[in-house]
């Protein structure tokens, strides 16, 4: 039997010669591949640059980026990264792996979104928000903050996402920096308890929160904005709620004030060492523009621009148009790993 | 039947010392890069003692007892039907009888959560069972076709078929529990199937979550790696007996005086057993399957078996109530429409031809600007034909599906192309490093030891396989490597040489060993031995050694997710866009890669006279 031997080399052959000599560019992307793809192959178009995206799966989300960059960090094969999240970013400056870059693209971002070290940029944001199933949910009477997801009225017909990844880990980590440890354990600790008596469900992701909410198998759910819009745009009967905004039952309050939602910028940044510096500013300075914030705020994911002045159409909305959580990214980031773990115990068990 | 005995005579020195080193840099070295972390902090170990991992590991050992289960409950009867009864369509059934192990089981588990109400461990039970059951027909088919068919036709003469089932289940019983086993191993090992099915109601955790979710801390590396060493031990405590008990029986021959025995007939029982065996690949092939091609056509999405109220949502009400405070530029069908062809007239206008504002096709007229969003979402829409339906009966579906499959090949032609290359370079790199181990693992000694070890990578989590092949590749050195798709290949075929180890290693053992003893004496050099003598005898068992790696490393994504030159593969590409909803092309593009993944096995079906081997 001569077939495999001589296949083998040719295969080999085949596939190595078929990845040519590498790429002038490596990007990783968080940002979901529905969203992204287009943007990255216009990019490659502009520039004439061959550039290899390494998207994400929602099971691993940003997770699965962050611990292969750290795993490359001796010898770094990434030179972007393009994070649809802002906590894992700051985990990766803390440990000394980003490059400082002060792009001229981003001169014009608050520097609320901006290190103060320039070694990353956000832009481009999402909201936590509820989504609700408007065939379920009268007008009026839709859920209005965290703590209805305690409310007899939504027994078994809520969800959040388990706090394990994603937007959702950075939401949790957040509320453990504003509202406190004490109250944080015993929230997600209250969280478990419910799911085990059956109050609230716990969806794998917040992409199948929104789905089972579209499909009516939920009355309500935690999601971000740009799976509300992928359900709003499927002409499911959805609504947006922006959750904690007014004083009232359910909502969650932090000094006397409604605790607000939080918002969850894209971030870009430029990993130290990187194999190709030159071309990684500039795609950082291609990402960063005016044109591409608008354009994900047109796009199915509807960005909210952290530029005032950036066009967008009427549902994006603005970011003073709903009360934000009150919260220093550079909190969440530093504390992420560990409240990783922690909920890691409480939520696996 | 020949004495089992050993030698390591027949065994090639130089083959082997090659094929244990492709072994050892292919499939453990990742894993003990990644134990060298352990060794920085054995503490670890002691970490996991807490009641906690215990309750989580008791649940892992009951869904798998449960898995199993049920795959014996499927298989066995499943196995022996199609493979020694006149079932009708008995060949075929056997052959889409595979299919379901080949399936991603959240495949299957989207299908069943439409359809049945039923969440938590008693619905992953039942997903892994079914999506595992072909493991347990293979070894019970192969165990009841090595029958003497004198044995039979006494049994038949003395007591009809109920004595026949009588005198055969002993025998076929230990061979369907090593399958079933293997059902636990398979069952123990998935975490993403679990917090699926259990969306709603009680979450139910497995002890690979708790693995999975490790990985997220920072500088717990150790921990990491410890957690994933009760699941090695479990899968060791499951294989390793497995692998005696198949060592002890695996050197008997069918000597030149056994009788293939001739199938039996069911009489009245025919039908309700070719109806069982219909039901059971319907059910974990056909259906899944199925779906998606309904999907693909344009089929309602919507349809949920744990909808609170399906009637409202079904009856397209939802959509009309829509109250967003921010209003949403959400269009009905005909205002999609309307909108799409405005839009498509406004193109036509800018590029010189009729004016923007035309009538709709439903007679209304309707003045659209093409560049507002709510134009926009709706030729995004359209598009995506999320909002599909089946009203157009069959003609309209036949369009859909066209339409769904033309645009998943042109957006992920690529990605199907990569996902083909590495699989094939991958099966065609493991199958010849997989007749040298088998070889020697049936042939020398310590061949459970070896085969032991070949399994290693296949028991590890594939996020410590993953990263263990990272520290392993990325560096200056080999760099280049690195950075190849030449790398995916190597990662897939490390992790699936188990696989085509254990087939090879099963014909090899059922192969004559006198006829390589009498090369030996004729002069015969042992790779000339190896490779002129077994190899055309087991010819059968390598292709499907090759076809295993290959459907296995097609839908690969756990190690895969990882690495960046693993990115482009058609399968990552179904994750990401199942995401956001399955509309047809999702559909289209998952039927693509089922398609892929079965691919040699319908070309060998339909082409070679010869039924493919797994088993001996």
């Amino acid at each position: 039997m001569r077939l495999p031997s001589t296949l083998l080399p040719l295969v080999l052959a085949a596939t190595l010669s078929a990845c040519g000599d590498g790429p002038d560019l490596v990007v990783r992307v968080s940002l979901d591949q529905v969203f992204s793809e287009e943007l990255m192959r216009e990019f490659e178009e502009t520039t004439g640059l061959e550039v290899r995206v390494q998207y994400d799966i929602e099971q691993s989300k940003t997770v699965g980026h962050v611990r292969a960059i750290i795993e490359e960090a001796g010898r770094p094969r990434t030179d972007v990264f393009w994070n649809n999240e802002i906590a894992q970013t700051i985990r990766l400056a803390e440990l000394g792996l980003l490059e400082p870059y002060d792009s001229p693209s981003a001169a014009q971002i608050p520097e609320l979104f901006r290190d103060p070290e320039r070694r990353w940029t956000g832009f481009a944001a999402r909201a936590r928000v509820l989504i609700v199933n408007t065939d379920l949910v009268p007008a009026g009477e839709e859920p209005k903050g965290t703590m209805d997801l305690f409310d007899p009225r939504w027994s078994g017909t809520c969800g959040i996402a388990r706090p394990l990844t994603g937007t959702t880990l950075t939401h949790a980590t957040g509320l453990y920096e504003v509202m406190g440890e004490e109250w944080a354990r015993d929230f997600f600790g209250r969280v478990v308890s419910a799911n085990e008596a059956g109050t609230v469900n716990l969806p794998e992701s917040n992409g199948q929160a929104m789905t089972l909410v579209k499909n009516g198998a939920l009355a309500w759910a935690w999601t971000d904005t740009d799976d509300f819009n992928v359900a709003r745009l499927q002409g499911a009967p959805v609504r947006r709620v922006y959750p904690d905004q007014e004083p009232g039952p359910g909502v969650l309050m932090k000094d006397g004030e409604p605790l607000g939602t939080l918002l969850i910028p894209n971030s870009v940044m430029i990993l130290k060492d990187a194999p190709h510096p030159e071309n990684a500013r500039r795609f950082v300075d291609w990402v960063l523009t005016r044109e591409i914030e608008a354009r994900l705020a047109a796009s199915r994911s509807a960005q909210i621009p952290v530029r005032e002045d950036v066009p967008r159409p009427d549902h994006v909305g603005r970011i003073g148009d709903f009360r934000a959580m009150n919260v220093r990214y550079s909190d969440i980031g530093a504390t992420i790993g560990a409240r990783s773990g922690e909920l890691g115990e409480t939520f696996i068990r | 039947m020949a004495a089992p005995h050993r030698s390591t005579a027949l065994v090639s020195r130089p083959l082997l010392a090659a094929g244990l080193l492709g072994m050892f840099v292919l499939c453990l070295l990742p894993l003990l890069l990644m134990a060298e972390r352990l060794l920085e902090d054995p503490a670890a170990i002691t970490g996991l003692i807490e009641t906690r991992t215990f309750l989580l590991l008791l649940w892992t050992v009951l869904l798998g007892l449960g898995a199993a289960g049920i795959a014996l409950l499927v298989g066995l009867p499943f196995g022996f039907l199609v493979s020694r009864t006149d079932v009708l369509g008995g060949p075929l059934l056997r052959a889409v009888g595979i299919v379901p192990i080949l399936l991603p089981p959240i495949m299957l588990a989207m299908t069943w959560t439409m359809l049945l109400p039923l969440r938590g461990p008693v619905m992953c039970a039942l997903i892994l069972g079914f999506s595992s059951f072909p493991l347990v027909a293979l070894f019970t088919a192969r165990a009841a076709e090595r029958i003497d068919a004198r044995r039979e036709e006494a049994a038949l003469l003395t007591g009809g078929l109920g004595a026949v089932l009588t005198m055969e289940l002993p025998l076929i019983l230990p061979s369907a529990l090593g399958g079933s086993l293997l059902a636990f191993v398979v069952a123990i090992n998935d975490f993403a199937l679990p917090d699926y099915v259990s969306s709603v109601g009680r979450k139910f955790n497995v002890y690979a979550g708790e693995v999975f979710s490790t990985w997220q801390v920072d500088g717990n590396e150790a921990r990491a790696v410890a957690t994933a060493l009760p699941l090695l031990a479990l899968t060791a405590a499951v294989v390793l007996p497995l692998l005696r008990a198949r060592a002890r029986r695996g050197g008997v021959t069918i000597d030149a005086s056994f009788q293939h025995p001739r199938p039996l007939k069911l009489g009245h029982w025919r039908a309700p057993a070719t109806l069982f065996c219909l039901a059971v690949v319907t059910v974990g092939a056909l259906l899944p399957i199925g779906r998606l091609a309904y999907e693909s056509g344009g089929g309602s999405r919507v349809f949920s078996g744990v909808s609170i109220r399906r009637d409202a949502w079904s009856q397209g009400g939802g959509a009309a109530q829509n109250t967003n405070p921010a209003p949403a530029p959400t269009l009905n069908a005909t205002g999609v429409t309307d909108a799409v062809a405005a839009a498509q007239a406004a193109a036509r206008a800018a590029a010189g031809g009729s004016p923007a504002s035309v009538a709709a096709p439903q007679g209304r007229q309707r003045s659209v600007d093409p560049a507002a969003p709510e134009v926009q979402a709706a030729l995004e829409a359209s598009a995506t034909d999320d909002m599909s339906d089946f009203g157009g009966g069959l003609p309209a579906f036949g369009r859909n599906i066209a339409k769904a499959f033309a645009r998943a090949l042109d957006l992920s032609r690529e990605s199907l192309l990569w996902s083909l290359l590495f699989a094939l370079g991958a099966a065609t790199l493991a199958t010849p490093l997989a007749l040298i181990l088998g070889h020697a693992i049936a042939r020398g000694r310590r061949g459970v030891t070896l085969e032991f070890l070949a399994i290693l990578p296949l028991a590890a989590p594939g996020t410590l396989f993953g990263i263990g092949s990272i520290v392993l590749w990325n560096h200056d050195a080999t760099g280049a490597f690195y950075d190849s798709g030449a790398l995916v290949t190597v990662l897939f075929a490390g992790r699936f040489l188990a696989v085509a180890t254990l087939i090879c290693a099963g014909a090899v053992r059922s192969f004559d060993r006198r006829l390589e003893e009498s090369a030996e004496l004729a002069g015969a050099s042992p790779a000339g031995r190896l490779f002129g003598i077994v190899t055309p005898g087991i010819w059968t068992s390598l292709a499907g050694s090759w076809i295993a790696v290959f459907a296995l490393s097609v839908r690969e994504l756990d190690a895969a997710v990882l690495v960046p030159a693993a990115n482009d593969t058609a399968m990552f590409r179904v994750f990401n866009a199942v995401h956001f909803g399955r509309d047809d092309f999702v559909s289209a593009l998952s039927l693509l890669v089922v398609f892929a993944i079965l691919l040699p096995g319908l070309l060998w079906t339909l082409f070679s006279r010869r039924r493919l081997r797994f088993l001996p």
